[in-house]
């Protein structure tokens, strides 16, 4: 649905379509295809991991900053950003978790180049089981960094003295 | 010296009204009222910390009503003193250094005599989340006072400690205010804690304020029903009034002096009443013969619910003279008063 959905948008028949094609950027079967499918798929991810992160800071220590001095600027500086960066963080890893392992939208929009999860299926179509199977293991080794990244990144570095 | 005129606040549902307030020069100030009554709303109003919708804010006689908080000088502590979470206890202090213009020695040499008088010298380096509520507290006023701020907002202050403990942190918010000469407005919903450390207080309610005064005035003085129960007068009754009478009902009691026209209550503080056998004789002037309701245990003394002709009152005895006197639900007593402490309003 994804991928249709872009294909839409970006397709000749409409002015979106036309002014980037004007503009000379090529979203069916390019790179570019390839990450405007990733952000649209993993943006959710990113963007309510890092709300969650900016609302679980209190609004009192933002008005305790102003009240020092702080303005609206400084206190995001050395206030909200350093509570909610690790949040941020966490939002971009499975942000990126979600992305690698699209897989519909992208077999619609870019075949070729392919991603990992387009080789998987075209090794496993083309020549079986046997030839598909490093690249998912390559695939799941990343995806379980990722997420051991993510683990780390969630607790809290501070160790209490 | 701090100037509310007419001010009005608007935060979703709930409003700020009519708020008229001034607050002399190095005061301690109490703002009083239930959960609800909009009391921290005020104080992030003075801070600057919510829009206001109408009305004026001065402070030494500048218009401070659409400066932002960081231009006031208007310090605030929370009741969960709100420390930042991510510095030390000492990165928290000296958080708001780095703005406006504070000398570096004076500032070094004002971090270490605050310190000492909070005596937190030993957490100095330890993050928030492993600090004691007083350790907290004391932390959180380090960091308010050390950007010698014009006033210092304090949002209920006490009531997130130990009572044990709520004596000593009292006695020495009583001893920086009175060191430093800065204005000081507290909010509180305790009583005891307005009596000891104010001098002038308001007592709000609905995001109204509705008695201001010197706090013995209000103790003893309250000019409504409401104020009259929130300062635990509990025995406020309707009333009609003749001259130097009272009549609750059928009982009639001695009043002080003539009520001035258009009063309807009478109020009489519990500790103001005796009780009583019905056999003993009464010195005072009032004297209230009913039936005991209800005892109920208040740790240090016990509160006795006394039936009057269907008039609800409330006294209250120490342990021991309820031992003496055998107290016991159903019983017959005198209660007794004198005139001086029918209050009427």
């Amino acid at each position: 649905m994804v991928g249709i959905a872009i294909l839409s948008v970006a397709g000749k028949n409409h002015w979106l379509g036309q002014l980037m094609s004007d503009l000379g950027v090529r979203i069916m079967g390019s790179t570019t295809g390839i990450i405007t499918v990733m952000v649209f798929v993993g943006l959710p991810f990113y963007i309510n991991a890092a709300r969650t992160g900016f609302q679980s800071v209190s609004p009192r220590l933002e008005k305790v900053a102003r009240s020092l001095g702080a303005s609206m600027w400084s206190t995001f500086v050395r206030i909200t950003f350093p509570l909610a960066w690790r949040s941020m963080l966490a939002g971009f890893i499975m942000c990126c978790a979600r992305a690698i392992s699209e897989f519909g939208a992208i077999v619609v929009v870019a075949y070729h180049p392919m991603t990992a999860p387009v080789l998987i299926y075209e090794r496993f179509e083309g020549y079986g089981l046997q030839y598909s199977q490093p690249v998912a293991v390559w695939l799941v080794v990343v995806c379980l960094t990722l997420f051991l990244v993510l683990r780390m990144v969630a607790l809290p570095a501070r160790k209490k003295p | 010296m701090i100037e509310i005129n007419d001010l009005a606040v608007c935060l979703g549902e709930f409003r700020l009204r009519e708020i008229t307030l001034s607050i002399e020069e190095g005061a301690f100030f109490a703002l009083m009222g239930p959960t609800g009554s909009g009391k921290t709303v005020l104080l992030e109003a003075i801070a600057g910390l919510v829009p206001i919708q109408s009305g004026s804010i001065r402070l030494k006689q500048r218009d401070i009503t659409r400066l932002p908080p960081e231009k006031r000088g208007v310090g605030i502590m929370y009741q969960d003193y709100a420390l930042f979470p991510h510095l030390t206890v000492a990165g928290n202090i000296t958080f708001g250094l780095r703005y406006g213009a504070h000398d570096g020695h004076k500032a070094e040499k004002r971090f270490a005599t605050l310190v000492d008088a909070l005596g937190i010298g030993h957490v100095l380096q330890r993050y928030p989340e492993t600090l004691s509520g007083g350790e907290l507290q004391r932390a959180a006023l380090a960091r308010a006072l050390i950007v010698e701020p014009r006033v210092v907002l304090l949002d209920e202050p006490l009531s997130a400690l130990d009572p044990n403990f709520r004596e000593d942190i009292r006695a020495m918010l009583g001893e920086i205010h009175h060191s430093l000469g800065v204005t000081f407005v507290m909010v509180t919903h305790d009583f005891a804690e307005a009596l000891s450390l104010a001098s002038r207080a308001a007592v709000m309610h609905d995001g109204m304020i509705r008695q201001v005064g010197t706090v013995k005035e209000i103790f003893r003085k309250p000019t409504s029903s409401f104020v009259a129960d929130f300062v635990g007068m509990k025995n406020v009754f309707a009333a009609t009034f003749e001259p130097s009478m009272a009549r609750i009902g059928p009982l009639a009691l001695q009043v002080p002096d003539r009520p001035a026209n258009g009063a309807g209550y009478v109020a009489i503080r519990p500790e103001d009443i005796a009780l009583c056998l019905p056999a003993a004789e009464v010195k005072n002037g009032n004297c209230v013969p009913g039936v005991v309701t209800g005892i109920v245990d208040q740790g240090f003394f016990y509160e006795i619910r006394v039936s009057s002709d269907n008039q609800p009152f409330c006294t209250v005895v120490t342990k021991s003279a309820a031992f003496d006197l055998s107290l016991a639900v159903g019983m017959a007593v005198h209660l007794s008063f004198p005139p001086q402490a029918v209050h009427v309003f």
